[in-house]
Parts: C-alpha cells; sequence; structure tokens
C-alpha cells in the first residue's frame, strides 16, 4: 500500500505539516519550533516530552493560533482540526473553535483562574460563550462540571484564593472541558501539584477522558506520567520531533540517542545505586542552533553524517526517529530493546 | 552514630499570623553524619523549607536546640555565628528570586568570596569565579552575564556555584534540582555527590521528587504538617513503608516504565491548615485508617532498628 493510502485510512483530530515558529527578538531569531510534523488519531492520548526551551507550549500556542505578534513569526503548511483547516480560519470562527473544539489547560495554572469572578461563574462563562444556552442554564452546567471534578456543587459560589491549588487545577480542568472539547492541550497540568494531588488530578483526567473520548496532547517532561495517560510519545529537541511512537516503541524500543540520554538521566526508583548518566552539555541556543543534527553537540554517536539536515526515518508504521545514524549498517544505541 | 556534624532536638517555629500560631515546624528532632544525606520530603507547606532555614539560623527558632559539630548555634554571638556559616551553606529552591539581577554571574558567585576575605586580589578571585563556574557547569563566556539572561538551569546553577565558594562542611539543598531538566538534574546530582566525596560533605537534600531523594539520600525523614511522621534509610524507607501516608505518597510516584505495577493509595483531600492544628494526628482528616485512638498526637518511635514511625496503628496496617 502506498503512503498515501495508509494516511487515508486515519481518523485524524490533528495534522499539522511543516510548522515554524521563530522568534524575532532584539538578541537575535529565536527558532522554537523547526518544520514540525504533527498527526494525532481521533481519541488518543499523546505525550508531548522534552526540556526546557524544546518548544513544546510554543507548538500548541501554535495549534490554537495563539503565538503572540511580534514578537512570534508562524509559518505553516497544512493545520488542520478535525479535518477543518485553521490556517485560513477568521477571528471569529477561531474564537467559536477555542475552548469548543480545542481547549487549553495552560502551563501556569494558578493564574489561569480570574481573581474577582467566581470559580462558577468562570466555568459558566466558558459554556455560555460557546453553547446556545442561556446563562441560567449554563450556570447549572457549571455546577455539574465542577461536581465531575470532584468538588462539590454549593462551593460554585467561591472564588479561587478559597481554594487550594488542586482544587484551582480541577476547575482549570473543568473549563477546559466544560464544552466537551474533541482535542484538549494540557501544558504540564500537574507540574505544580504535590503527588498525591497529581494522582488525584490525573486520575481525573484519565476518567473525564474515557468519558467524552477526548484526544489529548499532554505536554511533561515527566515521562513517568508520559507512561500513566497517553498511547503515544513525541520526543521534542530544539523545535522538531525526534522520536515518535507508540508507548512501548519509545520506552521499550528506543531509538534516538537524546530519548536515550533522558532514559538514563532518570533516578531508577528500583535501584538506587544505579549511578546517572547525564547527557553532557547543554541544550543548544536556539538563535544559533548547530548545522544538521541540533543534538550533535551532545550526541554520542555524532559523526560526520550528522551536519546535513535531519530527516525522519520509519521503524515501523508507528515509530519514526530522526536520526541518520540509522542508515549506518548494523547502527544501534547501547540501550537495550525490553 | 559515631560522627555526628548535626543534631536537631525539639526543633519548633512557629509564625504568628492574623488566624492565629502556624506550626511550621513543630518539634522535630534527628542527626546528620558527617559525609552523609539526610532526604527531607512531603507536600508543599509542610515545613521542609522552614527546616533548613532555622538550621543555618536564617529564621529564629521557637524552641529547640542545633547542635552543630558539638555547638548549640542558638547560644553563639554574632562574631561566632558569622564564622560557622562559613561551615554552613544553602542552595535555594528558587533560582529566580534568590539572584540580585543588578549584578553579573561573577559578582554573584563572587560575592560571599569577597565579604569573607578568602581571596583578595581581583586575579585570584576571577581565578576562582572561573574555575567553580566550570565545576558546574557554566560556560566561560557567561562570566559577564546577567541573571535574566540565563535560563532556570544555569541560574541554579549560579546558586550552587556561589554555596560552593565557601568551601562548606554542610549544605542545605534546598529543592537544588526542581526547576531543572533531567538531563542537567542528572548532572547536578552527580556533580553535588562528587563533592561530597571530595569533602566530606553533610547535606541536608529536601524535594518533593521521591525518585530523587531516593537516589540521592542515606536517610529520608517524610514530614507532615510539621512533624516527622516516618524517618528510616532510604532502602528500608522505600521497601518497607510504614507509616499511611508514606505508603500513600510512595504510591503516588508515576514510574518512567511501562507494565510498572501500580497499586496506587488514593488519598481524599489535601493538606490541612497548619494554623492552631488540633492534638490529633497531622494525617487523621486524609487517613484511611483513622479511628479513635489517633485522636491523640502519636509519637515518633523507633519501630525497627534506625526506622522510625509515628502512627498508633504501626504493625496493625
Ligand atoms: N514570546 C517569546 N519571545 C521570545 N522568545 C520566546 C517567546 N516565547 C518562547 N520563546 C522562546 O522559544 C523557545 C521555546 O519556548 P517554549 O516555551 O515553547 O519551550 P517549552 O518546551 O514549552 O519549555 P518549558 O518546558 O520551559 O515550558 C525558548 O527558547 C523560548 O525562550
Ligand atoms: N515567614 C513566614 N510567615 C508565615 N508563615 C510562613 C512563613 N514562612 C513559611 N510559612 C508557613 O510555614 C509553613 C511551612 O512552609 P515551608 O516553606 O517551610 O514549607 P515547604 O515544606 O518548604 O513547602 P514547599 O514544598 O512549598 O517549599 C507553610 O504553611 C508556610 O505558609
Ligand atoms: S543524527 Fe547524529 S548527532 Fe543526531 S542524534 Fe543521530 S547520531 Fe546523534
Ligand atoms: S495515627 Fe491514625 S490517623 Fe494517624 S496515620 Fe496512624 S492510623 Fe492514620
Ligand atoms: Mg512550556
Ligand atoms: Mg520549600
Amino acid at each position: 500500500m502506498s503512503e498515501k493510502a495508509i494516511e487515508k485510512q486515519k481518523d485524524l483530530i490533528l495534522d499539522v505539516k511543516n510548522l515554524n515558529v521563530r522568534f524575532e527578538t532584539d538578541d537575535g531569531i529565536v527558532r522554537a519550533v523547526n518544520g514540525l510534523d504533527l498527526e494525532i488519531e481521533r481519541g488518543h492520548a499523546i505525550g508531548l516530552v522534552g526540556e526546557t526551551g524544546a518548544g513544546k507550549t510554543t507548538t500548541a500556542l501554535a495549534l490554537l493560533r495563539l503565538v503572540p505578534d511580534p514578537p512570534g513569526v508562524v509559518e505553516c503548511e497544512k493545520l488542520e482540526l478535525d479535518g477543518r483547516d485553521v490556517l485560513g480560519m477568521g477571528i471569529k470562527e477561531l474564537e467559536k473553535v477555542r475552548g469548543k473544539d480545542i481547549s487549553m489547560i495552560f502551563q501556569d495554572p494558578m493564574t489561569a483562574l480570574n481573581p474577582v469572578f467566581t470559580v462558577g461563574d468562570q466555568i459558566a462563562e466558558s459554556i455560555f460563550l460557546h453553547e446556545d444556552v442561556s446563562y441560567v442554564e449554563a450556570q447549572k452546567r457549571a455546577v455539574a462540571m465542577l461536581e465531575l471534578v470532584g468538588i462539590p456543587g454549593e462551593r460554585a459560589g467561591e472564588y479561587p484564593h478559597q481554594f487550594s491549588g488542586g482544587m484551582k487545577q480541577r476547575v482549570v480542568i473543568a473549563i477546559a472541558l466544560a464544552c466537551h472539547p474533541q482535542l484538549l492541550i494540557a501544558d504540564e497540568p500537574t507540574t505544580a501539584l504535590d503527588v498525591t494531588i497529581q494522582a488525584q488530578v490525573l486520575d481525573l483526567m484519565k476518567n473525564l477522558r474515557q468519558q467524552y473520548q477526548t484526544s489529548l496532547i499532554m505536554i511533561t517532561h515527566d515521562l513517568g506520567i508520559v507512561a500513566e495517560i497517553c498511547d503515544e510519545v513525541a520526543v521534542m529537541y530544539a523545535g522538531n520531533i525526534v522520536e515518535k511512537g507508540t508507548l512501548e516503541d519509545v520506552f521499550n524500543r528506543t531509538k534516538h540517542p537524546y530519548t536515550e540520554g533522558l532514559f538514563n538521566s532518570l533516578p531508577n526508583i528500583r535501584d538506587r545505586k544505579a549511578m546517572l548518566t547525564p547527557i553532557k552539555g547543554l541544550m543548544p541556543d536556539p538563535t544559533s542552533l548547530p548545522e544538521g543534527c541540533p543534538f550533535s553537540p551532545r550526541c554520542p554517536y555524532a559523526g560526520e553524517d550528522c551536519t546535513a539536515p535531519q530527516v525522519v526515518r520509519n521503524i515501523s508504521a508507528t515509530h519514526f526517529v530522526r536520526c541518520c545514524a540509522y542508515d549506518r549498517p548494523g547502527f544501534h544505541i547501547e540501550r537495550k530493546e525490553r | 552514630m559515631a560522627d555526628t556534624i548535626l543534631e536537631v532536638k525539639n526543633l519548633t517555629k512557629y509564625f504568628k499570623t492574623k488566624h492565629g500560631m502556624l506550626h511550621a515546624v513543630d518539634g522535630i528532632n534527628f542527626k546528620l553524619a558527617r559525609g552523609k544525606t539526610l532526604g527531607l520530603v512531603g507536600e508543599s507547606g509542610c515545613g521542609k523549607s522552614t527546616t533548613g532555614r532555622t538550621i543555618l539560623r536564617l529564621i529564629e527558632p521557637t524552641a529547640g536546640e542545633i547542635i552543630f559539630e558539638g555547638k548549640d548555634i542558638n547560644k553563639l554571638s554574632r562574631s561566632e555565628l558569622r564564622h560557622a556559616r562559613k561551615d554552613m551553606q544553602l542552595i535555594f529552591q528558587d533560582p529566580y528570586s534568590s539572584l540580585d539581577p543588578r549584578k553579573t554571574v561573577s559578582q554573584i558567585i563572587s560575592e560571599p568570596i569577597i565579604a569573607n576575605k578568602i581571596l583578595k586580589t581581583s586575579a585570584d578571585i576571577d581565578a576562582r569565579v572561573a574555575e567553580l563556574m566550570s565545576t558546574v557547569g557554566l560556560a566561560a563566556r557567561l562570566f559577564n552575564a546577567y541573571p535574566h539572561e540565563l535560563d532556570g538551569g544555569r541560574r541554579q546553577r549560579i546558586g550552587i556555584a556561589r554555596a560552593l565558594a565557601m568551601e562548606p562542611k554542610f549544605i542545605v539543598c534546598d529543592e537544588p534540582v526542581s526547576a531543572l531538566d533531567v538531563s542537567i538534574q542528572a548532572q547536578i546530582l552527580n556533580l553535588l555527590k562528587e563533592l561530597q566525596a571530595e569533602f566530606n560533605l553533610s547535606y541536608i537534600f529536601i524535594t518533593h521528587d521521591l525518585s530523587v531523594v531516593n537516589h540521592f539520600s542515606d536517610e529520608i525523614a517524610v514530614m507532615y504538617l510539621g512533624k516527622i511522621v516516618e524517618k528510616a534509610p532510604a532502602e528500608q524507607l522505600f521497601d518497607n513503608p510504614l507509616h499511611p501516608y508514606t505508603k500513600a505518597l510512595l504510591s503516588a510516584i508515576p514510574i518512567p516504565e511501562l507494565g510498572a505495577k501500580k497499586e496506587r493509595i488514593l488519598i481524599q483531600g489535601e493538606i490541612t491548615s497548619p494554623i492552631n492544628p488540633p492534638d490529633e494526628c497531622r494525617f487523621y482528616k486524609r487517613c484511611n485508617y483513622a479511628c479513635d485512638r489517633c485522636k491523640a498526637l502519636p509519637e515518633l518511635k523507633e519501630i525497627a532498628p534506625d526506622h522510625f514511625v509515628a502512627c498508633h496503628l504501626v504493625g496493625e496496617i
């Protein structure tokens, strides 16, 4: 079967081709996202992992067309949400889509709520804006949403400052899910929370996702969270996806040297004496990315072939890697398949 | 314990607030052996930072003794305290707010060297700063950079370089890697371990990341609302947690492996207010095992060698 034919069969909720985002600042041009392709099938949950500055948040903002301009400049070949072209949409249409079809939980949950409105009103507002209902009806649904995220409905009249961190985050989730979006982007939704509260919130997200068949992009740097709630993983480095596959592909049949480095950097909870083997060096400066593979200055497998621009190598129908070392005969990384 | 560098007895810190007394640290006891690491874990607000800061006397304790190298540091005069402080350093939790934005990287790192007259000529000082920068992995070109030009990871490295500048014996590391990426975090953890081995440093390592604390600590103390609820050698704590809170906490760690067995103990609600807490077990409101006996505050008791637990039902659950 040709690749085109395979593509046709997929039921894509999101289809992005060649996304580029740069920030034109006084200190130079920050190349935040560089030729990113991303396909997400309906109902799937994909973990977008990568370290600070990899371009995760910028990618998410670009999907919502929320990259600040200036200094941001976005170029993209294709951006389709549920088969609809988002690039060509006017502001009015976009505003309808945001919150209704695609919604986002922002990285800093504590500032996502407006301190002067009650939490009930904030949820109701989103429903009222996006759906053809009366405000009274919207408020009723807001109360139901609150209860869904485990907060007693009678607290709808309280203000954000009366809630703890974990409860605020659940309110943010309630707002994001109030209009049953098809795609939810959650940007580090539990980073600010304690682990026992994180466990509650992840549990909640898992349940709600099952209930509403919501597709999910989970942005995180925690591979443990990915293992827990995602079906697929995309590993980002310097503004592009360097490896993508199912959980089994990426965790158990790791291919990219950077992904290997990430796993080797993690303390092993079961073997406390195991030495950590960090990736050497630092993230490249996004204003002057190295030629060819951006990981080459830190990569233990780097060779002369790595100075050419990297293209995708397919490992299987579900798994790809952006590393030319796989063109070398017999090449493999040290991490063993499991 | 053979060579104790630090002993804390009944350490207590209350803050007066509008609504009453806030029990940030509520009568905790522990010893730290020279060259070892005590990990301090627990949820936000349980009193970890306050414990660290009180030990360094950056905050005056409400009660208790802090015996460092055989001396109660509460009883030291100003000049003695200044001297002792060289041996005791702090690596801060928040690399953003702890650095003076108007100073360059080299000025920040050299500040304690100059203030304590460790080195005098600017050539010597610059050389030492350069050495410290390379130790913590800061590129030499950042010598004259300002903190705001750097990312969180590099800013945290400045804080570590600055703490190392005094060649201390003991460091309170307050979430030193929480703001860092895993690849950088691993570099810093390895670095802190190497420094420990080289200079026989003793650490109190504060974190909420349980896989990090497991990797890094010899002993771990779990705090909850100002109290130590369990303390044990790291391996034992992870293999055999006995306090209901510790059990829930450890079960909540997301493990970056597929098919990792997960028997999650979900606990309800969140940490309660530390203001005028009632004299019941501090975990009473969230504990799945709470019973009438728990209305009395449990003592921290040695259940097995070096394994301390504060729970009435230990052994029964
Ligand atoms: N408004 C902006 N102006 C200039 N540069 C920006 C802007 N927003 C982001 N950047 C830069 O773009 C790059 C990608 O940033 P982004 O926030 O997308 O990373 P991230 O992967 O989300 O990182 P983190 O894990 O820290 O949230 C970084 O180098 C960042 O400094
Ligand atoms: N200067 C202060 N005045 C009043 N209350 C304080 C002060 N400093 C800390 N507290 C309170 O003391 C308690 C313990 O705070 P502390 O910062 O020690 O917690 P922590 O365990 O370090 O938390 P985190 O993980 O969030 O850093 C909290 O309830 C906090 O609000
Ligand atoms: S392309 Fe080369 S430098 Fe890049 S990850 Fe592969 S081997 Fe390493
Ligand atoms: S003393 Fe009671 S309430 Fe406290 S932890 Fe033990 S069982 Fe739970
Ligand atoms: Mg981000
Ligand atoms: Mg703290």
